[in-house]
């Protein structure tokens, strides 16, 4: 979650308007998921390289945004490949169609989540949710989402503390002990985010808050040579996609 | 149990999305409207938001040795209500995906709908329920995050098995596979997510009495 969130505050195109990356990873995200599962991997590939080469976020750091998902991805796509029938007693068999299938959402997932992981590593998530308000969700809400992202990390920093503490006393030794401990942490955070709130609000109160948090923000504007070379890069890969052959079916 | 981003097919991502956007308006409105009759109330809920988001990252113990994470649905629907849940519960889903790239955007809305909106309903129905019929409150807590993550699990199995019909028995065939790999790791989560709940509103009652009931005052 750290390495996330700093990549996206401290990348090469942090200085640009954050509107250019959002149409970059939304349209590769879009174009990943709604073209035929052959083309998608063309997105999947440009966000790759636009996230390493252009913002020049660290392959690591990159890599282990996407190995989670693309663990659960192969442990869980195979099943799409088994058809089961019960007409005659119950019969598992490999089903060519069904791998088929499997292959096409297993492109077109880990695709996509390559596009995730672009607008996550470039984009800050307060700069995700400010273009809400234009979409008309209300100010207050917007708000709230601002606030509970920025107790998040308080939180996090301290269930972890208290996680690594309960560890050091042999907490977490034995299934019954860990799961005392994970309630006591738990029930222990809730009091531990009001406090952190209080403090928060009277802190924001000592400041004449007013329902406002103004921030003082660089003014970035669209650069449109990016912003022409953004499009091109999504028509194309529009353009390679519709001629692209299907996925040939499974050989049977 | 998150759905991970371009697993669904784009049809049905978008339809999941519409299915889940009602509720998540609904309570965003019952929101805004408590934020703007009482301003007090949102350090609190910002408080709760966050703490559902952490309380999900929790590691807890899993039969299989290895740990997991509570879904914290019930526990959610019990403290702020099914509907303000929704939002809570798009907030929390919305930071995993772009802070742990846990879920997705295309599939937000599939999420949404099982996590945020099934789950905590039948949290919260079942603990009317078992209340009603005069269950203590451990029971009534037991049974209501064990059955909100059970319900949650059994929904996303059906939105995976509209998704990928099985060749040979469709829907049908598809839905018993989902659910029967499912059964395995869920079914005890669900039972150990219950436990881990009763455990912490025993806790909290104990501790942290007046931080439920500024709650209340809030959701």
């Amino acid at each position: 979650m750290q390495g996330i969130d700093r990549y996206a505050y401290d990348n090469r195109w942090s200085r640009h308007h954050p509107g250019e990356r959002l149409l970059l990873a939304f349209g590769l995200l879009f174009l990943a998921v709604w073209q035929q599962p052959a083309a998608a991997p063309l997105a999947g590939l440009a966000a790759i390289l636009a996230a390493l080469l252009g913002a020049g976020v660290p392959l690591s750091a990159y890599l282990k945004v996407v190995a989670a998902p693309a663990g659960f991805l192969l442990a869980g796509t195979p099943l799409l490949a088994l058809s089961v029938e019960w007409s005659e007693g119950l019969r598992l068999a490999f089903s060519p169609e069904g791998a088929r299938v499997a292959a096409e959402a297993a492109l077109r997932s880990l695709s996509a989540v390559c596009c995730l992981a672009l607008l996550a590593l470039t984009v800050p998530v307060t700069e995700m949710v400010a273009p809400l308000r234009r979409m008309g969700v209300p100010a207050a809400v917007v708000e709230l989402v601002l606030l509970i992202h920025r107790l998040v990390f308080v939180l996090a920093e301290r269930a972890l503390a208290g996680h690594r503490a309960q560890a050091a006393r042999l907490g977490q030794s034995g299934v019954r002990r860990s799961l005392r401990s994970a309630a006591l942490l738990g029930s222990g955070l809730l009091g531990r985010a009001y406090v952190k709130a209080e403090r928060m609000e009277l802190g924001l109160a000592a400041r004449g808050f007013s329902g406002d948090l103004g921030t003082l923000r660089q003014p970035r504007r669209f650069s449109a040579k990016r912003l022409g070379a953004i499009v091109l890069l999504l028509f194309g890969l529009l353009l390679a996609g519709l001629t692209m052959p299907e996925l040939p079916s499974w050989p049977t | 149990m998150h759905i991970m981003e371009g697993y669904l097919p784009p049809l049905h991502a978008a339809a999941w999305t519409a299915v889940a956007v009602p509720f998540v308006i609904a309570g965003g409105i019952t929101l805004a409207k408590t934020l703007r009759e009482r301003p007090e109330t949102r350090l609190p809920l910002a408080a709760a938001g966050a703490f559902a988001f952490v309380l999900s990252a929790l590691k807890i113990p899993s039969v299989t040795g290895s740990s997991s994470h509570p879904t914290g649905t019930g526990l959610g629907a019990l403290m702020f209500g099914p509907s303000v849940m929704a939002v809570l519960g798009t907030v929390v889903l919305l930071f995993q995906a772009l802070l742990l790239a846990h879920g997705g955007i295309t599939t937000l809305g599939a999420n949404v709908f099982s996590m945020a909106v099934v789950g905590p309903w039948v949290a919260w129905a079942v603990w009317r329920l078992a209340r009603g019929a005069g269950a203590s409150l451990p029971v009534g807590v037991f049974l209501a995050a064990m059955l909100g993550n059970f319900a949650t699990y059994c929904m996303t199995s059906v939105q995976l098995a509209l998704a990928f019909p099985d060749p040979a028995s469709g829907f049908g065939g598809a839905l018993a596979k989902f659910l029967s790999v499912f059964a395995l790791t869920q079914v005890p989560l669900a039972v150990v997510e219950g436990l881990l709940t009763v455990l912490m509103v025993t806790f909290m009652t104990r501790y942290s009495r007046a931080d439920l009931g500024r709650l209340k005052g809030a959701a």
